[in-house]
């Protein structure tokens, strides 16, 4: 049994993995990808923040930081802004933002949910 | 520093931290809610400090705690922002305490870092640690505290738990020796640019070791193209300038290496010193799936604003119903035992109703102010400004200003004030300036008392509607237009700043506590009392002699020997109906008499294109104390007494008989809409530029307000009079 479950584990992570690599390729042929392009429950590293400089400032002091892993939570109901959860907490930014923010390994929603990571969740 | 004097001076303690990271709360715990506050000279942000009586837990019994403003860095490029670095750097207090939401380590640790950094003594109080241990967060404080060099002492403020030995940590860390900033690496080029600005900040703010190096890297964050910093030596923001310059033409990115390098060190910190648990779906998640829900978000939004408005525009009646009755009783009381004369109206009409005009506004402001930090507290008013952004963006505004835009429909005065949970200075104060403009309960029996006089007939439009429905919804729109209007043109001209942005946590849900509700409420509305209040007070007085004086003794004589004819011809009830018409007739006459009388009649050419005579504008000047004294003073100025009011049928019958001086009609549809559209845009309120003052801070702003709203007023105002003129609408 405990074997069964490691061995699609394995596979859906390989799968997984897959997928993301497609992922990327489509991203790198259409530039690169923003945070403010992810849909909801997508997961990400941020790679860099091109805001304005005091915006950026402000970003990076809250650990919005080249390097750090970020979720897609929701958008507001009227599609901006949008909610991420990152060390931690919860932020809350605006399109025009998150457009700024270009991202890496992205980890789609569906993906994460058959994942070996996000198999631990309860939903 | 010198030998220690034999009475030592008593102990500051400075206290930050994040937004929602229970500041207030602990601030409350340790010195009770009798704050002091003030503002900071010169800004839009309030100073709370308080005595601490530390008592017996320690040789220091009082010591002197300022709250600082809630603030996620030490970075600034605004006066308001520079207040937290202004109170460490400049101020030395003897002892920083930094709350932390232990929830949320990973990102408050940045701030402890950074007051670490200045090498002041520091306590970090780790709040919210039951929260944190029931979602199973393990911290190992000691080895935060021995990174930072700051004792950590884990507490629950709202419980009040972990505050004595808090207490002994900051008493102890007063005659402790401090230790020395915690060391962050940085790379060869970075180090090269810190040392630099290092050794200027050293020599030009008389600075040493820990000290000189935080302003360097402060100035290096800080200092840059557009900002508003205040008091930073030239020589500093030379070298600062010219080093980011160096590191842009290099290719490095000087912001990112500074910050990083601290994350970098906080990041290996918590990697080993705390453990966090895979949150699963958390009761915050649960409640948001329904409050921010894309639908139900929209129902629960539509209810809670429903709670603010109805709050304001009729709970809060019966209590302002006893406020206005207990004036008036004291005002009757006044008249009747004291003897005729000025002093007696002075007493009555200036300072009795001054501080009625004052006192009036309290169960508005009161129930407000609960309201909102109900909402703040609870965390429900960030998603406020969530759901409602993507609307308020459009017009150059933040999300948080939905809630005083809408509380502007009640009252400016409160709406006024509850800008102050709008974080950014420039957001507030364009929010500030322009919800004046929002239609207040005020102008609506301006309103009713014109659409009552010339929309007066049963005529309908598309037969459902009455023109005076139409019209009144007109004035409502009118006002919503013009306000956001107002906001986006202030954006680009007088508060032109950076782009506005929203950057906001959204805070787990928590339950408030009702000390907390009850001490920011009390002290609110104390700020209006002691602030605006005494504004209002000696305005209202200031009006009343110009409504009163000079008296003519022609008039006083006439009117008097009227009453002896009417004393010796008639009796009883005949008597008084003919006594009541000749003290209204007097009042009137008076008033034309008095200063605001001759003050009308001056501006008269200046209003009459806007389709106004004099006695129109003996109502402005009188609508000055409150809109909805024009009602009432234009009662005295047709003589029919003071006490008429909107539905007052005889005023609407003056009103509608009354002619100019070339004998037209003075009220027709054409000027009973140009007038309430005067009414919509002028600012007509004093207590709205006194609590503009006081919320601003300063003239300036009140006085802007008052200029740019009035020369809009009129400009419209006369555009719809006299286009309307021209077509021949309504005139007749």
């Amino acid at each position: 049994m405990e074997n069964v479950r490691n061995d699609s584990r394995k596979l859906t992570g390989f799968l997984a993995h897959l997928l993301k690599m497609v992922l990327n390729k489509i991203m790198s042929l259409t530039g690169s990808t923003r945070l403010g392009d992810l849909p909801v429950g997508s997961r990400a590293v941020v790679a860099e923040v091109q805001c304005d400089r005091g915006v950026r400032r402000r970003l990076l002091e809250l650990g919005v930081l080249p390097g750090t892993s970020v979720e897609v939570m929701r958008r507001a109901p009227l599609g901006d802004p949008i909610e991420l959860s990152l060390r931690g907490y919860r932020l809350s930014i605006r399109g025009d933002e998150a457009h700024g923010i270009v991202v890496r390994d992205v980890v789609a929603e569906d993906a994460r949910v058959a994942s070996p990571v996000g198999a631990t969740s309860p939903e | 520093m010198s030998a220690a004097p034999a009475l030592a001076p008593t102990p500051r303690v400075h206290l930050v931290g994040n937004p929602n990271a229970g500041k207030t709360t602990l601030f409350n715990a340790l010195a009770g809610t009798r704050a002091r506050t003030g503002n900071y000279p010169g800004v839009t942000v309030e100073r709370r400090a308080a005595t601490w009586r530390i008592g017996e837990r320690s040789k220091h019994s009082e010591i002197e705690l300022v709250d600082l403003p809630g603030t996620y860095s030490l970075s600034a490029r605004s006066p308001e922002e520079q207040i937290a670095v202004d109170a460490l750097l400049r101020d030395r207090p003897s002892v920083v305490v930094v709350v932390l939401d232990a929830t949320s380590l990973q990102r408050s640790l940045y701030l402890a870092l950074q007051v670490r950094e200045t090498g002041l003594p520091t306590v970090v109080a780790l709040n919210m640690m039951d929260e944190a241990r029931a979602s199973g967060i393990a911290i190992d404080e000691a080895a935060i505290g021995g990174a930072l060099g700051a004792t950590v002492v884990p507490i629950v403020a709202s419980r009040g738990e972990g505050i004595d030995a808090l207490a002994r940590a900051v008493s102890d860390a007063i005659d402790a020796e401090v230790a020395p900033a915690p060391k962050i690496t940085h790379d060869a080029a970075t180090e090269a640019d810190l040392r630099a600005v290092e050794e200027v900040a050293a020599r030009t703010l008389d600075v040493t070791g820990d000290a000189a190096r935080a302003w360097a890297s402060w100035a290096l964050l800080s200092v840059g193209a557009g900002d508003e910093l205040r008091d930073v030596p030239a020589a500093l923001r030379a070298i600062a300038e010219e080093r980011q310059t160096k590191a842009e033409q290099q290719g490095r990115d000087l912001d990112l290496a500074l910050v990083a390098a601290r994350y970098a060190f906080l990041d290996r910190l918590t990697s080993t010193s705390v453990r966090e648990a895979r949150p699963a779906r958390t009761l915050t998640d649960r409640i948001d799936a329904i409050l921010v829900h894309p639908v139900l978000g929209f129902v629960a939004f539509a209810l809670v604003m429903y709670v603010v408005f109805e709050t304001l525009f009729s709970w809060s009646d019966p209590a302002i119903g006893l406020i206005e009755d207990g004036v008036g009783w004291a005002q009757g009381l006044a008249r009747g035992g004291m003897s005729e004369g000025p002093f007696r109206d002075l007493l009555v009409d200036g300072v009795l109703a001054g501080v009625g005009n004052v006192i009036v506004f309290v169960p508005q402001i009161g129930l407000l102010f609960l309201l909102i930090s109900f909402l703040e507290d609870s965390g429900y008013l960030a998603r406020v400004a969530f759901v409602i952004d993507r609307v308020m963006k459009a017009v150059g505004l933040h999300g948080k200003a939905f809630v005083p835009l809408l509380s502007g429909f009640a009252c400016a005065v409160p709406a006024v004030m509850a800008t102050r949970t709008i974080a950014s200075h420039k957001d507030r104060l364009v929010t500030m300036l322009a919800l004046p403009l929002m239609s207040c309960s005020a102008r609506l029996p301006v309103y009713v008392l014109v659409t009552g006089t010339v929309f007066a007939g049963e005529s309908r439009i598309a037969g459902i509607f009455s023109v005076g429905a139409v019209v009144l919804l007109s004035m409502y729109s009118l006002s919503v237009v013009a306000t956001l209007a107002a906001a986006a043109v202030l954006r680009r001209t007088a508060v032109r700043g950076p782009r506005p942005t929203l950057v906001l946590e959204l805070p787990p849900y928590r339950m408030p506590l009702v000390r907390n509700l009850l001490g920011t409420t009390w002290e609110r509305v104390r700020a209006f009392l002691v602030d605006a209040g005494t504004i209002i007070l000696a305005l209202t007085i200031v009006l009343w002699a110009l409504l009163s004086f000079p008296k003519s003794d022609e008039v006083a004589v006439a009117h008097e020997a009227q009453r002896i004819e009417a004393r010796a011809e008639l009796e009883g009830d005949a008597l008084d109906e003919r006594l009541a018409v000749i003290d209204a007739s007097e009042a009137g006459q008076q008033l034309e008499h008095s200063a605001a009388g001759r003050l009308g009649k001056a501006i008269e050419p200046a209003i009459e294109p806007l389709g106004m005579d004099w006695r129109m504008g003996v109502g402005v000047i009188g609508a000055f104390a409150a809109r909805e004294v024009f009602v009432s003073t234009l009662g005295i100025v047709f003589g029919i007494g003071d006490d008429a009011d909107e539905e007052s049928t005889s005023l609407r019958e003056q009103l509608r008989d009354a002619r100019r001086r070339d004998g037209s009609k003075l009220m027709t549809p054409l000027s009973g809409v140009a007038l309430m559209v005067f009414f919509v845009l002028a600012c007509q309120c004093m207590s709205t530029l006194a609590v503009v003052k006081r919320e601003s801070g300063s003239w300036k702003w009140p006085i802007l307000m008052f200029v740019y709203m009035t020369v809009l007023a009129y400009v419209v105002t006369l555009g719809v009079f006299q286009i309307g003129s021209a077509l021949g609408w309504g005139t007749g």
